[in-house]
């Protein structure tokens, strides 16, 4: 919305169901999105103001999203670059200037080869396709495809594939054959009619592909005339058949061409000022073509469709050696030969202008508010690959990053706010060096989880990019999901990759709870399994060694298990709500016909249990009868026990 | 070079499967089936590809394009598809992260699917959400099994509403993949780092079998494949990228642990046919092809010969490269499959000489091994 102000602004209207409620506040979502909601008062107007909380029970909340909308084929350019951008932005740390010179040229190749792909699969669908209002929408898409090729295949042309000495009539030329291939589909339909010099479209197709330099297929068509063996039709073929063409890209060739164009002009002016084409008319006009002549120019200008067409088709015949600096008059010239364009035609124009211009910051400036009202992917990529070929100015843009960094973080964000191309996204923020990292740590945090595989994906990719604190909460938000589903075991993992002490004890708690209420543990395969993990917070370190006591105690290893429920309780680690329970665990072993505890042991336990019972008289909170009597049984069976141990000790020593 | 076709197919795809042939005269199979997942419309797919076999006359023009897949099938899907299985040549058993099971039937002419039957909801978290189902299995073509992140194990019987029973509580986190490891007996992986066996001729819930690859490091497991040939040898993938291999007849140390990919492990997969071949994909965006077979001479068709005890018997004979990785691991030739790293490679599978994988850059890439054929 930040370049808002120079483009026409497309409204919005957001029917809201009551009016009595006069505020709207938002939040923002992921990437271009925003949650809105009523609320009762204005909007203050300063931030940090708390934000104005949501009481009306039917409260709606509005989910409003922008440029989010993704055709198949878009999303298959989307993935498909990706991979050419990746690659790139690798070459471009690892490799020589020189090298990465050619790599950028091909990665430019690439992007188009991908665009042509598209645009082609588009046109096969948009044929295939029945219901009209589809199609309408297809074969949109299908121009706009046309027009990002014709603009990047301009710009390579004057930025990116330089040719050497900046002589451009070459690459202009196959830019033009590229882009108008309408005199190759005439030639074709005019070559398989019965009797082609008769075909209405005969000499349409002649001169389309005169203007296009296709003189071979100009030969071929001129051939089938039935008068082809007339003294005027071999005269324009043997010039056709001399034209220079200009196959060598060096400029130290330049010279040379030019002469023998020169001479070739000549011939052409000479034999057409002996009249010798006089009878046909076509064929005089041909030759006033090959002579560069101004007037005949203007006949063609249907045929040229464009200003750029016809500005290529004049320098072929009147100024082949040009260089690009020397265009700005004849562009003008050209442009009021077809007077004022409008609307969209004027903004290609615009663009294709500023290009042959030099002005690259004007063109990206225009493609990014005509075409990327719906996709950043043409702005974005033709700037990076721009900037790598120094092309961009690399100063900073006011608000801190440069122009491609700019653009990048326009694209990226909204794959970022697209449902399912988020990952792709989070590449290219990647290579956003100054803005890359804080906007994928805050977007990171808005990708809904709905599912664990999708929670252990956003996770991996915090690790990848050392993203710690992203990752804690991903695990922590995973975890409090399982805890309000009721889900103690999985929302125990989570947390325990977060090291998250405050909540591990809470979950511990509720399995103590779940185990004094129904006198068995669920969860065994985790607590039976925790290993080292128990380390993480002390209340799980007693309940693993809690359980621990019990499967000793069950499988009859009545030693170990006793000293280990004395450790825990000598250890004061239980809440102490759960000491009573623990006590009373003691209580068997205190019954057994050989005595468990010794004396020190059975001291250490009436500690216990007078440390709980004082807690329990200074809290004033007194314990219920049946936990007086169990705290008596307990004191009795202490005593007794602590007798026998005084017996059993004492007369291990009288035998020793 | 190895020969492969990628396809775009502008959805991220979540599972890929081969149909399998109709019996093992057919010809290769040239359909499979693909599901996508985390889209606003996610899809069940069918793919055809075209000549396969082609490739082999070459110098015709385009010989990559031959074998491309084309779409001949597609219909919508609630929710992520999270695991495809084929139970026979026919049918197709498809879970959803919205917590159903469906099964498809191939229609016989257009290779389209129509909806058998299904379980909706069959997942559910205590408080009465559903629960994505993560992972299937199939036993023979009449009975399925289930897992999803709320811990249960569903038997389903086609044909019949009510699940055949149910082990609530079969894992206390989420169950990331199942397989049938018997005919009554099931095992499973979980985010707790664990693999369980379950006997379904015992009370349920009780005696599984617990192994843990470390104590104290609860390493998720996402994935399992058994091996074809022996059903003590079972491969695990884990979220830490490793491969473990397991020899589920030892008490004690059961497992080979092989540092595998950077990311997440999503699929393993024994070749069916050759199963000292072996794959897995992962997060990070690579596909790894284990080539065991340096480790034995002997054709693998000894694994098939004969059936019941006496193949038993055999097996205990033949060492399986899997179980002696620890001494020759150098043997053991990996290799890389796919050209460039990229977005996660979720899913993949093999039928043959040629192996799919689904990748979430939206492609389907099919790659020739003419080593396998």
């Amino acid at each position: 919305m930040a370049t808002a102000g120079e483009r026409e602004v497309e409204e919005f209207l957001l029917p809201v169901p009551r009016r009595e409620h006069v505020g709207l506040h938002c939040v923002w979502g992921m990437g271009k999105q925003l949650h809105l909601f009523e609320t009762q008062v204005p909007p203050a107007c300063s931030s940090g103001k708390q934000i104005p909380q949501a009481t009306q029970r039917d409260q709606a909340i509005f989910d409003v999203q922008w440029n989010a909308e993704m055709h198949d084929i878009a999303r298959k350019l989307v993935n498909e670059t990706h991979n050419i951008f990746v690659m790139l932005q690798g070459q471009v740390k690892s490799m020589t200037e020189s090298m990465l010179f050619t790599q950028l040229k091909k990665a430019s190749k690439q992007y188009r080869a991908v665009l042509k792909a598209c645009s082609m699969e588009l046109m096969q669908i948009s044929d295939d396709c029945r219901n009209e209002i589809h199609k309408l929408k297809y074969e949109e898409h299908i121009q706009e495809f046309e027009m990002v090729q014709l603009i990047w295949s301009l710009c390579e042309i004057i930025f990116i594939d330089v040719a050497p000495g900046g002589l451009i009539l070459t690459p202009l030329l196959d830019w033009l054959q590229w882009h108008f291939p309408e005199g190759k589909q005439l030639a074709m339909e005019v070559t398989q009619a019965e009797v082609p010099s008769s075909h209405p479209s005969y000499w349409e197709a002649v001169y389309r592909l005169l203007l296009q330099a296709n003189t071979e297929s100009v030969r071929k068509l001129l051939s089938l005339h039935p008068y082809s063996h007339s003294d005027p039709f071999v005269s324009v073929d043997e010039l056709l058949q001399k034209m220079p063409h200009w196959t060598h890209q060096h400029a130290q060739f330049a010279a040379e061409y030019e002469m023998k164009w020169r001479h070739w002009r000549e011939e052409c002016v000479r034999r057409y000022e002996a009249g010798e084409f006089a009878a046909y008319e076509h064929l005089e006009t041909i030759v006033q073509i090959l002579c560069g002549d101004e007037a005949v120019f203007r006949e063609m200008k249907n045929r040229c469709e464009t200003w750029y067409h016809m500005l290529v088709s004049k320098l072929l015949f009147q100024n082949p050696t040009a260089r690009l600096n020397d265009l700005g008059s004849d562009i003008k010239t050209c442009q009021s030969m077809f007077g004022q364009p409008t609307g969209q035609v004027r903004e290609l124009d615009n663009i294709l202008q500023a290009a042959m211009e030099f002005d690259i910051h004007q063109v990206i400036k225009d493609s990014c508010s005509f075409l990327s009202n719906r996709s950043w992917w043409f702005v974005s990529h033709l700037a990076d690959v721009l900037h790598h070929c120094g092309q961009l100015d690399p100063q900073k843009l006011p608000f801190g990053s440069n122009l491609r960094e700019y653009l990048l973080l326009e694209y990226a964000t909204g794959l970022m706010s697209h449902e399912s191309l988020w990952q792709v996204g989070v590449d290219y923020l990647d290579f956003c060096p100054v803005f890359g990292r804080s906007y994928l740590a805050s977007y990171i945090e808005h990708i809904p989880l709905d599912t664990e595989r999708k929670a252990h994906k956003v996770l991996h990719m915090c690790q990848e990019r050392d993203m710690g604190a992203q990752a804690q909460s991903i695990c922590k938000v995973m975890g409090m999901k399982c805890l309000q589903q009721q889900r103690l075991g999985s929302a125990l993992s989570w947390f325990l990759k977060s090291k998250d002490a405050t909540v591990i004890k809470q979950i511990t708690e509720k399995f103590l709870n779940e185990y004094c209420e129904q006198g068995k543990f669920s969860h065994l395969d985790l607590i039976d399994h925790l290993g080292p993990s128990m380390l993480v917070a002390n209340s799980l370190t007693f309940l693993a060694k809690y359980r621990e006591f019990h499967t000793l105690y069950d499988s009859g290893d009545v030693h170990t298990a006793t000293s280990l429920l004395l450790s825990l309780i000598s250890s004061r680690l239980a809440p102490k709500s759960f000491w009573m329970t623990m006590l009373l665990d003691a209580l068997p072993l205190l019954n057994l016909e050989k005595v468990a505890l010794g004396v020190q042991q059975t001291y250490e336990m009436m500690h216990c249990l007078d440390e709980l019972q004082r807690d329990g008289e200074s809290n004033q909170k007194n314990f219920t009868d049946t936990a007086l009597d169990k705290l008596k049984m307990l004191r009795m069976a202490l005593t007794k026990n602590l007798s026998r141990a005084i017996i059993e000790e004492g007369s291990i020593k009288v035998n020793s | 070079m190895t020969d492969f076709s990628v396809k775009f197919v502008s959805k991220k795809i979540s599972k890929v499967r081969w149909r399998p042939r109709a019996n093992v005269k057919s010809p290769p199979s040239t359909i499979f089936a693909s599901g996508s997942w985390d889209d606003q419309q996610n899809s069940v797919s069918v793919w055809k590809v075209w000549d396969r076999l082609s490739t082999e006359d070459n110098g015709m023009s385009e010989p990559l394009l031959e074998h491309e897949p084309q779409k001949i099938f597609e219909i919508p899907h609630v929710g992520d598809v999270t695991d495809m299985q084929y139970m026979s040549h026919d049918l197709l058993a498809v879970s959803s992260s919205a917590g159903g099971v469906a099964v498809y039937k191939h229609q016989p002419n257009t290779e389209g699917l129509s909806k058998v039957c299904s379980w909706d909801k069959l997942h559910r978290f205590a408080p009465g959400s559903t629960s994505p189902c993560t992972c299937i299995s199939p036993r023979d073509d009449d009975w399925l099994v289930s897992g999803g992140e709320d811990g249960h194990l569903n038997v389903l019987a086609l044909g019949q509403r009510e699940p055949v029973q149910v082990i609530e509580k079969a894992d206390s986190c989420t169950i990331n993949a199942v397989t049938f490891l018997k005919q009554m007996e099931v095992l499973t992986v979980s985010s707790f780092g664990q693999l369980k066996i379950f006997d379904l001729r015992q009370e349920p819930g009780k005696g599984a079998k617990i192994f843990s690859v470390s104590e104290g490091q609860h390493t998720p497991l996402l994935c399992v494949d058994k091996h074809p040939g022996q059903a003590h040898v079972v491969a695990t993938g884990g979220e830490d990228g490793m491969l473990t291999v397991w020899d589920l007849r030892k008490e004690k140390f059961p497992m080979t642990l092989l540092e595998a990919h950077t990311g997440a492990m999503w699929e393993v997969k024994f070749h069916p046919h050759n199963p000292h071949h072996l794959f897995t994909c992962s997060d990070d965006g690579s596909l790894w092809h284990w080539d065991g077979s340096a480790f034995s001479n002997e054709p693998m068709s000894t694994f098939f010969q004969g059936k019941g005890k006496e193949s038993e018997m055999k097996d205990v004979g033949i060492s399986s490269p899997w179980l002696s990785l620890e001494t020759s691991r150098q043997k053991l030739d990996i290799a890389s499959l796919l050209p460039n790293k990229s977005l996660p490679v979720n899913s993949l599978d093999i039928e043959t000489s040629t192996l799919l994988c689904g990748t979430d850059s939206e492609t389907i890439y099919s790659i020739d091994l003419p080593m396998l054929r």
